[in-house]
């Protein structure tokens, strides 16, 4: 049995059951894929675990409190016991928004520079400068918007506002640019990928067609990888929203809504960690940071959720398109 | 993928460009280091043991493990004078400070993560129970300002001025006797016990306007130092030539926040420093409370930390905050 | 024909704006990628003094336990590092045989160990401070490697495991989907979530206080769908006729992962883990929560998982947030540069990994 595998059916996969028939049953094998299979399991109980532990607190909190506070509340007091998370809300939205527009924005017209309208030796190079700055840590950039990026806000301020502003530089524009220039690395590493993944036949078609690189690359390209950049601007934007020790030196934490954007403000990251030092756990305090954790993992999953949808969605749709074609 | 379409030459050529660039920084690095600058300043001082009045036999006292203090910035520097001159006296021994703020020394002592926890204020009701307070000094605080040509003329506020301004009601510093300018509030965050003792005896409460807010007391210098109208509170230990320091107008005229003032009683902003353990304290930080309530301490050394004033001195008293 | 000569200067009209909106693009693209330079550039120059200030004279040491043992493996390290680098520029010029080059790297390392640990930049053996000037970063560096190596030792069994099951032992069940979907979710959360759910777990239920160990453990979670991710895709590039092969010679299908399968996707595999070896070196946020932001003079070089301590990005933050020291300009500078290095190392470690994977 054994030589009419190897000959008639060496180059087609064999079925492990044929084999299995054959070989000798070692407790070994048993084992390890015990262990292969335990490995699964624990991804999806640490999953579970996270979930839990922090809802069953986030949830004690919003029973204290209430979500309508939590949610649409302006006062945010614990020593007054007022947990009003708008003015968070607020914060990281804006600052995720802002970052989108700075960061996500530059970083995705850069990787279609970079891709379609460069000379090709220019990518490598590009690419180890990007994958350079996406290594850096967050905190860094923090520290060097801290030092470099809060002066020239507050400049810019007192040149919009008059030399009378009431500012001091930190604030949700100086927070927004930081978390812009935090994502670009890897919102154009991500862009970058999905260009090159459009398959080379669609450009040489439009370019026998007479389109030029341009053309060719906002006609065609672009809207080939369409639904994967779409996925790396929102991944962007989902870790613009979560960012919390960079965004804590540059915003201010002032616990209200600003009234324009070079005024002090806090989003829901920067509130849970300055409160967290603070609180006794197991307190309404303690509960209601679950609470806005839960916020941000919600909005946060949310998006990368919607983002992937969307992907998978589009790839479907055109996949069909293919077929039909 | 990318290969597809580029040159095989470019290709080898931008690798090999690339190689050669990373080794060379590699390598320049240490290279410079080797060659270049070379620290050529004399090495540190060893610490001369302070000579000290009285022996403490603490340092026969074994501790395992070090001593963990933290909490209040305003009582870091004391701490610190205090764990150097401890630490040189009692070989072997170990105390770690850090800061975060009165709540967070509150909160760390309640729960175990420190031996000591620094606190500006008396702790709060649901917290004071299991609790031992041991008070080590007084400290005065006083609003301080950015040095600008609009508040030169102010020399002192009013206790209710002060009120106006932090509650925001008063908001250009031309409504106090200065030029106009406006009134930038930075307040310290919510954990601070130097924010909880300004607003209960200047506001009445925590009844700050809502605005910009920093860390701990040394963040805090820094963006008084740097934002014009920058108005806030902080405790005398801080007190910085290049901050203006007002003094409170009162309706017998203006008391300078001195050491006599505070003393006395004349100059209402201050409290005592308080280092609060979980029940009796273990057997080092027992050791450290002795030795920063002692006479030795108290007398030669806490007089010398700019700020700090021995509890002894005073002559009145507080039962809360 | 007057049509063609129409579409002759609407073509000419086009390519005028093309070529305005492609410089346009391109001075953008290079000005953003110039950003980056610039900054990094500026952050090394500033400091890096910090860095490469040995000093003539010798650092006394500080009472510390395991102070003399870290200062050896620093300086080995550095002089490691520039022997390699020095050979590998040499072996550009001339060959050298492999085995000459590695002990005159190893002699250099030695040598260079014995004679200047005492003479290393201050900024890398001295302790942090919070309220005077002069403060280090030796001990922040310890805790960074080691937190390193702790969260890749949990990181690597268990992704691995992982990424093998998806690739080669799942079904096409409901299970398969379900951890498919645990891994999304993992890789979705913010930082500050993992933080928190080690601060709940460690130092709220478990009454363990700040540790290392949970720190590891909180970023061996952070780093999982990355691992996992990356070593599913070397495996799954395994070619199929490998396996086959092994099958068809009478090979488990484990005998055939672990010695056929695993072997071919290490290169790729080992630059996963180094990949999350970065990411370990740049989290701040989980590891506030869990390890904490003290350093502890008697264990600060104890190999103790279960003692807290802070890392770089953490002593980065906490100095420029919560410290009182008068030069923290100077060290923030001076943590930042030992950041980078230490991440440059590591990715030069990632890609010579991945070039020697290619040539096998």
């Amino acid at each position: 049995m054994s030589k009419s595998v190897l000959t008639a059916e060496a180059s087609t996969f064999v079925p492990a059951e044929r084999l299995r028939a054959s070989a000798r049953p070692r407790w070994g094998e048993f084992v390890i894929r015990g262990f292969i299979g335990a490995c699964g399991l624990f991804v999806v109980v640490a999953t579970v675990a996270v979930i839990t532990f922090i809802a069953r607190a986030g949830v004690r909190g919003i029973q204290d409190v209430g979500l309508a506070q939590l949610l649409s509340g302006e006062i945010w007091k614990p020593e007054a016991g007022t947990f009003g998370g708008y003015p968070l809300i607020f914060g990281t939205g804006i600052s995720a928004v802002g970052a989108a527009l700075v960061g996500a924005l530059p970083a995705l017209l850069a990787a279609v520079w970079v891709s379609e309208l460069a000379p090709k030796s220019a990518r490598p190079i590009y690419r180890r400068t990007m994958e350079i700055a996406a290594a850096v840590p967050s905190v860094v950039y923090g520290w060097l918007a801290l030092v470099h990026l809060v002066p020239q806000a507050e400049w810019v301020a007192r040149a919009l506002y008059g030399e009378e502003a009431q500012v001091t530089g930190e604030g949700l524009a100086s927070s927004a640019v930081l978390l812009g220039i935090m994502i670009a690395p890897t919102v154009f590493l991500l862009s970058l990928d999905a260009l090159s993944r459009v398959p080379g036949t669609l450009r040489e078609a439009s370019a026998a067609l007479g389109a030029s690189s341009w053309q060719t690359a906002f006609r065609v390209t672009i809207p080939g990888a369409g639904r994967s950049l779409f996925t790396a601007v929102f991944f962007g934007f989902a870790r613009a929203a979560g960012e919390t020790m960079a965004v804590q030196m540059v915003i201010g934490g002032a616990r209200r809504v600003p009234h324009n954007l070079f005024e002090p403000a806090t989003t829901v990251s920067t509130q849970i960690v300055m409160d967290m030092q603070n609180a006794t756990p197991n307190t309404t305090a303690s509960n209601v940071l679950f609470s806005m954790s839960l916020v941000l993992l919600v909005l946060s999953a949310g998006v990368v959720l919607i983002s992937r949808l969307i992907g998978t969605w589009g790839r479907s749709t055109k996949s069909a398109k293919g077929a039909k074609a | 993928m990318n290969s597809m379409t580029s040159t095989p030459r470019s290709g080898v050529f931008v690798s090999h460009v690339g190689h050669v660039v990373r080794f060379a920084g590699a390598a320049l690095l240490p290279c410079a280091a080797l060659l270049g600058a070379c620290d050529k300043s004399e090495p540190p001082a060893p610490s001369a043991p302070a000579a000290s009045a009285s022996t403490n036999s603490a340092a026969t006292t074994p501790q395992a493990g070090p001593v963990r203090a933290s909490g209040s910035s305003a009582l870091q520097p004391l701490v610190n004078a205090a764990k150097e001159k401890y630490e040189a006296e009692n070989k072997g021994t170990s105390i770690e400070v850090s800061a975060g703020g009165s709540k967070k020394g509150l909160a760390d002592v309640n729960s175990g993560a420190v031996h000591i926890g620094n606190s500006d204020i008396f702790a709060p009701d649901d917290l004071k129970s299991g609790l031992v307070d041991h008070k080590v000094a007084v400290v005065g605080f006083a609003a301080m300002a950015n040095k600008g040509p609009y508040s030169e003329k102010v020399a002192a506020l009013s206790l209710q001025d002060l009120s106006r301004i932090f509650a925001g009601t008063v908001k250009n510093w031309k409504e106090v006797g200065g030029e106009s300018q406006p009134i930038v509030v930075i307040n310290r965050a919510a954990g601070s016990g130097t924010r909880t003792v300004f607003g209960n005896i200047v506001l009445g409460g925590d009844k700050f306007v809502e605005s910009q807010t920093e860390d701990n007391s040394g963040a805090l210098v820094a963006k008084l130092k740097q934002t014009k109208g920058a108005i806030s509170y902080l405790a005398l230990s801080f007190k910085d030539d290049e901050l203006k320091t007002f003094a409170v107008k009162g309706d017998s005229g203006v008391t300078e926040p001195t050491t006599a003032n505070i003393t006395s009683g004349a100059y209402p902003i201050w409290s005592y420093e308080h280092m609060y353990t979980k029940g009796e304290p273990t057997a080092g930080a027992k050791a450290f409370l002795d030795y920063i309530g002692s006479p030795a301490f108290q007398e030669n050394v806490l007089p010398n930390v700019k700020g700090f004033i021995p509890i002894t001195q005073m002559k009145i008293s507080r039962e809360k905050d | 024909m007057s049509s063609l000569a129409e579409l002759q200067r609407m073509r000419r009209r086009h390519r005028f704006i093309e070529t305005a909106l492609e410089r346009l693009l391109a001075t953008g693209s290079i000005g953003l990628a110039g950003l980056y330079v610039f900054a990094l550039l500026v952050l090394m120059l500033r400091g890096g003094s910090k860095v490469t200030n040995f000093t003539l004279f010798a650092s006394p040491l500080l009472d510390v336990g395991g102070e003399d043992a870290v200062r050896f493996v620093f300086a080995a390290s550095i002089f490691g590092c520039a022997a390699w680098a020095a050979a590998a520029l040499v072996q550009r010029v001339r060959a050298v045989p492999r085995a000459t080059a590695r002990v005159a790297i190893a002699f250099v390392a030695v040598a260079g160990a014995l004679l200047f640990r005492d003479h290393l930049p201050r900024f890398l053996i001295a302790l942090p401070s919070d309220t005077t000037a002069g403060g280090g970063v030796g001990p922040e560096i310890f805790n960074t490697l080691y937190a390193a190596v702790m969260s890749t030792a949990i990181t690597l069994p268990i992704g691995i495991g992982a990424a093998v099951y998806l690739a080669r032992f799942a079904g096409a069940g409901k299970f398969v989907s379900v951890v498919r979907m645990a891994l999304d979710t993992l890789a979705s959360l913010p930082s500050i979530v993992y933080g928190l759910f080690g601060f709940l777990v460690f130092v709220v239920e478990m009454k363990a206080g700040y540790s290392l160990l949970a720190g590891a453990f909180v970023l061996a979670l952070l780093n999982l769908p990355l691992v996992v991710g990356v070593a599913e895709e070397s495996l799954r590039a395994v070619p199929g006729e490998l396996e086959d092969a092994s099958l068809a010679l009478g090979a488990t299908r484990v005998q055939t992962t672990l010695r056929v399968t695993i072997p071919y996707a290490w290169p790729g595999i080992l630059s996963a883990l180094v990949l999350s070896i970065g990411r370990v070196f740049a989290e701040s946020a989980p590891l506030v929560m869990t390890a904490g932001t003290t350093i502890s003079r008697s264990d600060a070089y104890s190999l103790n998982p279960l003692r807290g301590g802070e890392t770089l990005a953490v002593h980065l933050w906490y100095v420029n947030s919560a410290g009182l020291s008068p030069d923290k300009a100077d060290v923030s500078a001076g943590t930042a540069a030992v950041l980078i290095v230490l991440i440059a190392l590591t990715n030069f470690l990632a890609s010579r990994l991945a070039h020697f994977g290619g040539r096998k």
